[in-house]
């Protein structure tokens, strides 16, 4: 799931830049300046809007690359 | 799971785990295609998709739960390595969608990020119904 932290500078660490290694070479972009998107909530869905939560844009990646890990236990016997 | 196990539904009127990697497999391309056009287009239109009738007529019964994943993995790292490159303020472009209206990529994103997790939870209750361990 999505971490609720745009607007704060994201942790630099080596687990970070390892995930992003095991993704085929990924690179995470360099230090990414929070954009100033307004909140949005015109949606009684979260899974259409997107949601209120704000993340960083390695974040979001992050979790985007996450999702297959997620399913993938579930199909196993 | 196996065969059997992918194909049943042990939820009345719920889909079985099979359809639902379908339509994960049917749907990411669609979220992922969205993204691209607002990325690379000024205010492009988003057509939505029914997942209904995909589900109906695109024989989810009928296809391969292995081809599925790679379907979902290769959308996935083929986008996230575009996204790399991308500012920030990339986030606050824009595509209109014919049902929903306007849409930022940032929600586009978080939408395609919280599709599988969304359908995680229905998977789950359908292990447990079958029996399986969760």
């Amino acid at each position: 799931m999505i971490p609720a932290s745009r607007g704060r500078e994201p942790p630099v660490n080596d687990e970070r830049a390892q995930l992003f290694s095991r993704h085929r070479g990924l690179t995470p972009p360099a230090r990414l300046i929070p954009s100033n998107s307004p909140d949005y909530n015109d949606d009684t869905s979260a899974f259409h809007t997107g949601s209120i939560i704000m993340a960083t844009m390695n974040e979001l990646i992050e979790s985007y690359l996450e999702g297959p890990k997620l399913l993938r236990p579930r199909l196993r016997a | 799971m196996n065969r059997e196990q992918l194909h049943a539904r042990p939820i009345p009127g719920k889909w079985s785990t099979l359809e639902v990697v379908c339509h994960l497999a049917d749907f990411d391309p669609i979220l992922a295609d969205r993204i691209k056009r607002v990325i690379a287009e000024e205010k492009p239109s988003l057509v939505g998709a029914d997942e209904n009738r995909f589900a109906a007529a695109l024989h989810y019964h009928e296809r391969d739960v292995e081809e599925e994943m790679a379907i979902i993995d290769n959308t996935r790292r083929q986008l996230a390595r575009i996204l790399c490159k991308l500012p920030a303020e990339a986030l606050n472009r824009i595509g209109v969608h014919n049902e929903r209206g306007p849409r930022t990529l940032e929600q586009l994103l978080t939408g395609a990020i919280n599709h599988i997790p969304h359908h995680v939870k229905f998977i789950q209750d359908k292990r447990q119904a079958l029996g399986l361990k969760s």
